[in-house]
């Protein structure tokens, strides 16, 4: 559907308006309706699709009308095959200006020099405003959203030297160049090279629930068979079970969930608590339709489950992350429109207008282009930055430390061996109570940058250059183009890229030229809004891509109805969110959360 | 959904930018390039204006002619086979390639690089072609006359500067509706994409691009096309039943962001293709290597 007049003439305004003033520079309401324009403008403007001859598959011998399909699939019924697992990344910007570099620019400035220089944690400079479990759920939700896969061992790695004294074990880094996608056809000939997204792109719970139906079923699975109740299999202690699957591997103790790659602590707890929180909703159900069997109720359940998923991110997570008065109400009325939630809990939602109450039962709407994850928004969620390197696991009740250890001690197994060491109340006590890292230069988790794939070959990974060579090579824009594709200001000079002064003189020694500044670095270096966690560059993909989430998935639109989530469904969504899911599952946390306004804001220690 | 701008008896054209949506009426055999009067006023301007402008001796250009011209078919069949590089020719002399490099490296000026351009695409037609200020001039008004209704279109009318500039295009090209394509016409798109070349090469990244990336960034497709409506149907870029006489204007500029590509840049694989596909992303090539 094109843009209304209406829409066009505002967005036209605004355009005009932030020539000349940044739109949180604005008095409070203008401010808000500048975000409802960069919204739509975005919306029309910079979203690109990159399929080419998709077939849509085969409907499936199951209810998709009224329950999520596995792969993701007829979540569209006219693109049945739009936003399955298997399908590509889309783009923020356009096609012809999203090929990937080639040698030696792929390789200048040199990854391993940006991610040492500029990158490296020296201290870390903590987020005091949140808590760790705000880093948690990123992770959570970025694993339910998008993953490239595996990478190309087929062809030859990237390769550069690294420089003379680096204390990198070897005097070369190679890192494996991304998994091609391996369907193109004569459509793509003369375009930029596209990847494909292995995991379902839409807002679905698939970390939790996977992308298929052979790992949906496994998470259902005791060794005994697919639970006939409905729910998430979870061993005696409430705790997730071993992924039978890595019983072969150096690290046997890796947790099962639908995604557990890059599996540490934060993704456990967030796994543990939405998995208890889908067998809580099965027996919520089974209590009102106790006649239903338990493959209705697993699906209803996780269609409700991911609904309060996106409430939260919507109306907690996101709030906490750009603390500022206008995304606060913009955010809140995202979910629940212009009127707010008072009125939306006196009187209900009044029609299907998104301004007015929400995107929730809006109509769906894929605006200019299928609806995709893209590459672009994969590379403003790269947030490692936000993950300490230390740790410190205490006692809810007094305080005192159980268990202290670095982010390498928490890796894979090291998840499962803590929950037999500590408490889940303690867990997440401890991830509340602490802050993550900021978002800035300087941050990267000295962890993450020397990660052991193969220690006795000395093979390690560095996964802050990976990420500045990840960019480059799936033409991810470099951060003065990518500000001119948003139709933002661009900086002529360091010092308009960033107020900090050493930061521009490091830029400086490192790109020489601001041209040549990587996304990354950029919106790590960019003076940030006032109250914002992450850059103005960076948010507006995530002003786009969030409600694009939401607007596109007809389960959080047309079909978010009693109807089809049940009327209990519906309010379970509606009634709940992180604070009632965090004391449903640890009740004795009650006191820690009480004087905490947002679950993701740092709580109260006990004093005394 | 294409935009439609209809007011009975006064116009009726359909603009659709959506990729998807080009393809689908490109591919629509009730769709063609009949440009006879017919339909609602301002339709029938454009259809004279087409007819009055972009024909020789009758025979309108190629670019212009209905789907089912056999001869059309049979010339395009015919300069695909034989345009530069076919059989190992050069798309142009080292002396060209060394002008064209230069222009793209930040020196020269437009003016030179497309008097190049003009001769190079004239020499692919007729080996003695020659290019000047002049014949560029007029390959520029009769490009900027093609574009739409103005003033200035007006103005040359009313001077004889657009006849003027017209007959001598037409006697360089010898009368021959390819050869005057190309260079009125066509050579426009070779002289944009050299002057994004230009752009690029002094950009900081320019070592990171590839050659794909290159000519992607800089080959763009005609602003926009037009074709005519030849029996009622209906469609899902518009809302109501298209009628005959229905102009429809495909705006290939704007769907090129979208899907850059020799399909939208060269119509690859339609029916309407452009011979000189091979010959155009050659030469581009060559200057970008050169440079």
């Amino acid at each position: 559907m094109a843009a209304s007049t209406l829409e066009r003439l505002v967005a036209g305004i605004f355009r005009l308006i932030n020539r000349s003033r940044v739109w949180y520079r604005l008095p409070f309401s203008l401010a808000v309706a500048n975000l409802v324009a960069l919204r739509v403008d975005l919306r029309y403007r910079n979203v690109f699709d990159t399929e080419t001859a998709l077939q849509d598959p085969q409907p499936p011998s199951f209810d998709f009308r009224h329950c999520r399909t596995a792969d993701g699939s007829f979540n569209d019924l006219l693109k049945a095959w739009m936003g399955m697992a298997g399908t590509r990344f889309g783009r923020n910007a356009p096609l012809s200006q999203t090929f990937g570099e080639s040698p030696p620019g792929l390789y200048e400035p040199n990854p391993r020099v940006v991610s040492r220089e500029l990158l490296a944690r020296r201290e870390f400079i903590p987020a005091p405003t949140v808590n760790v479990l705000l880093a948690s759920w990123l992770q959570f939700m970025v694993h339910d959203w998008l993953s490239h896969g595996f990478n190309d061992k087929t062809r030859p790695p990237h390769c550069f030297p690294v420089p003379s004294g680096d204390d990198w074990p070897k005097a070369e880094m190679s890192i494996l160049r991304t998994g091609p996608d391996n369907q193109t056809g004569p459509a793509d000939e003369g375009r930029p090279a596209t990847f494909r997204n292995i995991v379902t792109q839409w807002w679905d719970g698939s970390q939790i629930y996977g992308s298929d139906l052979k790992m949906q079923q496994c998470v259902r699975s005791t060794p005994l068979g697919i639970l006939p109740n409905g729910k998430l299999h979870m061993d005696e202690t409430g705790h997730l079970p071993l992924d039978p699957e890595a019983a072969n591997d150096p690290d046997p103790e890796l947790e099962l969930a639908g995604v557990n790659g890059n599996w540490w602590i934060g993704l456990s707890a967030m796994h543990t608590l939405f998995n208890r929180e889908h067998n809580a909703i099965v027996d919520r159900l089974r209590t009102e339709y106790p006649e239903k069997e338990g493959e209705w109720l697993f699906q209803k359940a996780r269609l409700i489950n991911s609904a309060l998923i996106v409430k939260i991110h919507a109306t907690e997570w996101t709030p906490a992350l750009l603390q500022s008065p206008t995304l606060q109400y913009a955010m809140r009325a995202s979910w629940w429109g212009t009127l707010g939630d008072a009125y939306f809990k006196a009187f209900g939602r009044p029609q299907r207008n998104e301004l007015l109450s929400g995107i929730p039962n809006s109509p769906q709407d894929h605006h200019a282009a299928p609806y995709a994850i893209t590459e672009e928004f994969t590379a403003v969620y790269r947030l490692h930055s936000l993950i300490p390197d230390d740790f410190s696991f205490r006692r809810h009740r007094d305080n005192t430390e159980i268990y202290a250890c670095t982010l390498a001690d928490l890796f894979v197994g090291g998840s499962a061996r803590l929950h037999r060491k500590v408490a889940f109340e303690d867990v997440l006590y401890s991830l509340g109570t602490s802050h993550p890292g900021a978002p800035v230069l300087h941050n990267f988790p000295n962890h993450l940058r020397r990660i052991p794939e193969k220690r006795e070959q000395n093979a390690f990974t560095d996964l802050a250059a990976t990420d500045i060579l990840r960019d480059r090579e799936r033409g991810v824009p470099r951060y003065c183009a990518f500000r001119r594709i948003l139709r933002m200001s661009v900086p002529k000079s360091f010092a308009e890229l960033t107020d900090n002064e050493t930061w521009q003189r490091e830029l400086q020694a490192i790109y020489g030229d601001v041209e040549r500044v990587d996304m990354l670095t950029g919106t790590l270096a960019e003076t940030k809004p006032p109250g914002f966690a992450i850059s103005d560059t960076a948010f507006r993909i995530f002003i786009l891509m969030a409600g694009r989430r939401i607007k596109s998935d007809r389960f959080l639109t047309d079909d978010y109805t009693p109807d089809v989530y049940t009327p209990a469904g519906i309010a379970w969504v509606e009634e709940n969110g992180m604070r009632e899911v965090l004391l449903r599952h640890a009740p004795s946390l009650g006191r820690a959360l009480a004087d905490v306004r947002n679950s993701f804001f740092p709580w109260t220690r006990p004093t005394g | 959904m294409a935009r439609r701008i209809r007011v009975p008896g006064l116009v009726d054209i359909v603009l659709v930018t959506e990729p998807e949506e080009i393809r689908s009426l490109d591919d629509e055999q009730k769709v063609d390039r009949n440009f006879v009067r017919r339909g609602p006023l301002l339709n029938r301007l454009i259809t004279r204006r087409i007819r009055r402008w972009f024909h020789i001796q009758g025979q309108l250009l190629p670019t212009l002619v209905p789907r089912s011209d056999g001869v059309r078919r049979e010339r395009q069949r015919q300069l695909a086979d034989s345009l530069p590089p076919a059989g190992g020719r050069p798309v142009c002399s080292d002396i060209q390639l060394d002008r064209l490099a230069h222009f793209v490296r930040g020196a020269g000026s437009r003016d030179d690089a497309a008097i190049t351009v003009q001769e190079v695409v004239g020499k692919a037609f007729f080996p003695d072609y020659e290019a000047d200020q002049a014949s560029w001039k007029a390959s520029e008004l009769i490009d900027r006359f093609r574009e739409g209704f103005s003033l200035r279109a007006i103005l040359w009318r009313i001077t004889g500067r657009l006849r003027r500039s017209r007959q001598l295009l037409l006697d360089r090209a010898r009368q021959d509706r390819w050869a005057m394509h190309g260079s009125a016409i066509g050579m426009h798109g070779i002289l944009k994409a050299l002057e994004r070349m230009r752009d690029l090469r002094a950009a900081p990244d320019a070592t990171s691009l590839g050659e794909g990336s290159v000519l992607s960034r800089c080959l763009a497709p005609p602003s926009q096309v037009p074709r005519t409506v030849e029996a009622m149907f209906a469609t899902p870029v518009a809302a109501k039943h298209l009628r005959p006489g229905t102009v429809v204007i495909l705006r290939l500029g704007e769907a090129g962001p979208r899907a850059p590509g020799p399909e939208t840049v060269f119509m690859h694989g339609h029916w309407n293709a452009c011979p000189a596909e091979a010959f155009v992303t050659e030469l581009l090539r060559a200057v970008w290597r050169r440079s």
